[in-house]
């Protein structure tokens, strides 16, 4: 068979190598467990702490991010820990088995608990002209600038809303980009409201002011409660028409790139494989898997650390790390009771306090009824598929009803996104034309490969003998 | 409590032809489903319409089912994609060319237009197959229909003729007496009606005991594979000497991988699993049909549950004991059939002589 | 104006990839999907059924959106790491 099959098998496989999966392979190590920690990217740090290229070599220390990056990859070389960087999880079954691919072949691990880190993929909310290429994603930006260190381009629009607004317009401009425009659905008012509750996290917070300072002393035009409704091709870039949403006012803008984003969704394709129970919060980002007070999921032996039971943030992810962790170490009777308690009941109270700061955040965050409304409905919504606003209502007309049958209908989410990009939108949409509780419309069910696996590396070469005989179907 | 002349209990191919079929001509028909229509094997399946799968005694059924198939927009809506396509099937082995000789002579026998042909015809009826054939069978009445658009499709059409659809309904008891029907939901609710026809898929086992019909109907948890679209890369519906490989491009570019290996599933919750290894087969066995095929991605790969019975036999017609209640089901290869025999089953209970004695279910009893 | 930033890192040395035939200069190591990008390659591929062209788009692996030839294989550009000689092909690719 061409998949490789890794007899090893492990105590706890972490997926996701990001801050939360570093610290629940960390502790779980600690403890003497064989760990094995897999991630697509080529190094610890996941999103946020994403490490620069192997071939990048680092000249100065100022940059905070890769600082604690290489913490992250320290301390996973201390405690030698198993790694599989650049291994992309296409499939997990139950038992556990967890394929991934490579670039050369896909390989098998077996283990018998398993740590979901898989973060989050960015919430961007469709508008006419979205798909031109130099649309891009808030947090992909802030990819291509911290992890990456290059300014897209010359001139840049940022748009949506929340933190990373501000965050993305600090490294632009320390980066020596030029910044057209800031496009915020928030008000300024919003953001005076939310500040108490960002404050509880005064680091976060320091590092906010230092964001909006810097914004600010740049004179960067700042549109508060608007919206890009429509953008279009020019020669010289792309044309922005930006509406504001409580005056109805519209202005044009042109420049070369526009990097948008709403806010963050957790990833659930492993959670939605194993056919765990999911609830949708739209606080914590929409549909995330069921968790107990110690994120324990509803399948036995699976735990989610970090944001993939609600957006919590950077900060909260170690320490969800360490509770997930604490309770599988706990549940497989390798730490008692006692030691289960005092581990836990810092870190409950630390995330308690994350709570406050994260709720805000969200509401920064919170989708405008406006901008879903404001859909034009030639866009298209399912980006793989091309499907469009008025085909999705057109199902929805000929009665379907929940998501799954929207699929099954249209194609939308059938691509090879699997329905991540549009899966939010799409029930948003849906939800306020037909006047629903969103969650009735339940979530896309999980399908492998959750990422497109190439078959050759799934193959490999084979000779025709070596095919599974089976027997022959009846007559 | 409300009243219907029929009540049909699962909405997939089989009770939504029988039930179009009943209202197009005057019949007052619910039906039921637990789910939504055809969101069961009507919905997930691989949509082929070939006859080199087909159970050889069902080939007269099936070859009608296709012509239905092939004029949707006249009995059934435009709603489906429904493509022509030549059937080839191959033999790489000399074990499998005996197989395939053997096998298309018996369909011939059935009704089925099938000849066996050389390589290099093969070649010539479609240039992207392996070119180490031993030799292959040719049929032109082959094909496929886009399965996931079966439910708009049927449910549009029902509408459009006055069908009630009841959709989230699943039924719990069924009384009889006074030659009616009470049909009693989960939920509470009832359905009087004059008539029933059980047509509920890989669930008949359960459903038929709710009129103590106790008999076996296996869940066969069957896995599909489709890549992601590539170029044209095929022209043929391909299957294989031993009936385990179903192939086909469709319009869109997408490539759809079947042929029945199993993977994991049960009834009781709908539960489906792949079968890694018998995913890897599957697979194999495609691009060693069609080459280019392994340049691909997958895309995605689900499962949806078949029913079949201990002789792999359909059950249609009346159930024993009781009047004007019926059964339809378990047919293999039944989406390209299953058209034709709701159409069958429904022209029975309007009184027509129909033959159904090859799927009387009296033979488990 | 150069979109490298060289604050804080050494790139490595300068090789040459080509895109649809074209010569283009990258350090090795860099990511694809954003060197194509600044050397204003940004229309990746067409989509399925109204032939947009569409480009990068989350850069996390997640949309599938940034899909480019290399060998004739697809693969997704953002997580491709520049090496000497690489051949790239772009545009309409599922013709
Ligand atoms: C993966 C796969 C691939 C296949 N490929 C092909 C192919 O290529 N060509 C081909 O010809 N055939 C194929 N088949 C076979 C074909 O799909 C089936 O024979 C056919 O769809 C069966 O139709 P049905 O109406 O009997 O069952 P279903 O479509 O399963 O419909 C039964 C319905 O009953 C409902 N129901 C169940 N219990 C209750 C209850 N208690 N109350 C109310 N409703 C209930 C269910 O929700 C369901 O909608 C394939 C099958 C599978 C699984």
């Amino acid at each position: 068979m061409a998949i490789l099959i890794n007899n090893r098998k492990y105590d706890v496989i972490v997926i996701g190598a990001g801050p939360s999966g570093v610290s629940s392979a960390v502790n779980c190590a600690k403890k003497g467990l064989k760990v094995l920690i897999v991630d697509l990217n080529s190094n610890t740090g996941g999103q946020i702490y994403r490490a620069p290229p192997k071939t990048y070599k680092s000249i100065s220390k100022k940059l905070k991010e890769n600082e604690i990056q290489k913490q992250l990859s320290n301390e996973i070389k201390k405690f030698k820990i198993e790694t599989a960087y650049n291994h992309t999880v296409w499939q997990v079954s139950p038992g556990f088995k967890v394929n991934a691919f490579n670039e050369t072949s896909t390989i098998q691990w077996q283990s018998k608990s398993l740590i979901i880190a898989t973060g989050t993929y960015e919430k961007i909310i469709p508008f006419e002209g979205w798909t031109i290429p130099g649309v891009i994603g808030l947090a992909a930006c802030t990819i291509i600038l911290k992890a990456h260190h290059f300014i897209p381009s010359k001139k840049i629009v940022l748009a949506g809303n929340g933190p990373l607004l501000m965050l993305v317009a600090y490294y632009v401009i320390q980066f020596g980009g030029k910044i057209d425009a800031i496009v915020d659905t928030s008000s300024k008012i919003d953001w005076i409201k939310s500040s108490f509750s960002l404050m509880t996290n005064p680091k976060n917070f320091r590092d906010g002011i230092k964001w909006v300072f810097k914004i600010f002393l740049n004179r960067i035009p700042v549109y508060s409660n608007s919206t890009i409704e429509k953008a279009f091709e020019v020669d010289e870039g792309i044309k922005l028409k930006i509406r504001n949403l409580k005056t109805g006012k519209a202005k044009n803008i042109i420049s070369e790139t526009i990097a948008i984003g709403h806010g963050l969704i957790p990833s659930t394709d492993i959670t939605r494989l194993l056919r765990a129970e999911h609830i949708y919060d739209e606080q914590k980002g929409g549909w995330i898997a069921k968790v107990d007070r110690f994120l324990r999921s509803s399948v036995r032996g699976v735990y989610l650390a970090g944001d993939g039971a609600g957006i919590s943030g950077a900060l909260a992810a170690s320490d969800k790390g360490l509770l997930a962790s604490s309770t599988l170490l706990y549940d497989e009777k390798i730490i008692s009771q006692k030691e289960f308690d005092q581990n836990t009941y810092k870190i409950l109270k630390k995330l308690d306090k994350y709570e406050v700061f994260s709720k805000a955040i969200s509401k920064l965050n919170s989708t405008p009824k406006k901008i879903i409304e404001n859909i034009d409905n030639g866009t298209v919504i399912c980006r793989c598929e091309d499907i469009t606003k008025s085909e999705i209502l057109r199902a929805v007309d000929q009665g379907a009803r929940d998501i799954n049958q929207i699929k099954s209908w249209t194609r939308l989410g059938m691509g090879p996104c699997q329905g991540r990009t549009c899966q939010y939108a799409a029930s948003k949409i849906v939800a306020e034309y037909l006047n629903y509780e969103i969650d009735n419309l339940g979530y896309l069910t999980g399908r492998s490969p959750i990422r497109p696996v190439p078959l050759d590396r799934v193959l490999g070469d084979f000779d025709y003998e070596k095919i599974t005989k089976v027997e022959a179907a009846p007559l | 409590m409300t009243e219907t002349d029929v009540a049909i209990i699962g909405g997939g191919i089989n009770g939504g032809s029988t039930g179009l079929e009943l209202a197009k001509n005057g019949l007052n028909v619910t039906i039921i489903d637990k789910n939504f229509i055809c969101r069961g094997a009507s919905g997930v399946n691989a949509g082929t319409l070939t006859m080199h799968m087909t159970r050889a005694q069902l080939i007269p059924y099936a070859k009608k089912g296709w012509e239905l198939w092939m004029n949707t927009s006249e009995w059934l809506s435009k709603e489906i994609d429904v493509e022509k396509k030549n059937g080839l099937c191959l033999a790489f082995t000399e074990d499998e060319e005996k197989l395939l000789i053997e096998r298309s002579k018996i369909r011939k026998y059935y009704g089925a237009d099938i000849s066996i042909i050389s390589i290099k015809e093969a070649q010539r009826i479609d240039p992207n197959i392996n070119s180490s054939i031993k030799c292959a069978a040719f049929c032109e009445m082959d094909g496929y229909v886009s399965a996931n658009q079966t439910g708009n499709a049927y449910s549009k059409a029902l509408k459009e003729n006055k069908v009630k659809i009841l959709e989230n309904y699943d039924v719990s008891k069924i009384d009889y007496h006074k030659n009616k029907y009470v049909i009693i939901f989960k939920n509470g609710e009832k359905l009087t009606a004059s008539s029933i026809i059980l047509a509920t898929g890989v669930n008949l086992e359960k459903t038929l005991k709710l009129l103590q019909i106790n008999i076996k109907i296996k869940c066969l948890p069957q896995q599909l594979i489709v890549s992601e679209r590539m170029p044209k890369i095929m022209d043929t519906v391909i299957t294989v000497a031993n009936g385990k490989l179903s192939l086909k491009q469709f319009k869109n570019g997408t490539v759809l991988i079947g042929g029945g290996w199993p993977g994991i599933g049960n009834i009781e919750d709908n539960y489906t699993e792949t079968k890694p290894e018998n995913l890897i087969g599957n697979m194999m066995l495609a691009c060693h049909a069609i080459p280019r095929l392994k340049s691909s991605r997958v895309a995605r790969v689900w499962l949806g549950l078949e029913a079949e019975t201990d002789d792999a036999m359909p059950i249609i017609g009346e159930i024993p004991n009781y009047e004007n209640a019926y059964v339809i089901g378990s047919i293999h290869s039944g989406y390209t059939s299953g058209p034709y025999m709701g159409k069958l089953l429904a022209e029975k209970i309007l009184g027509k002589d129909i033959d159904l004695s090859l799927f009387d279910i009296k033979r488990f009893l | 104006m150069d979109l490298r930033v060289s604050n804080y890192f050494d790139r490595s040395k300068k090789v040459i990839i080509s895109v649809n035939n074209k010569k283009i200069e990258a350090y090795e190591g860099e990511c694809l999907a954003l060197v194509l990008f600044v050397n204003n390659i940004k229309k990746l591929r067409l989509s399925p059924k109204k032939k947009q062209s569409r480009g990068i788009f989350c850069l996390m692996g997640s949309c599938q959106e940034c899909v480019v030839l290399i060998d004739d294989k697809k693969v997704i550009s953002c997580n491709i790491f520049i090496k000497d000689g690489m051949k790239i092909k772009v545009g309409d690719f599922d013709k």
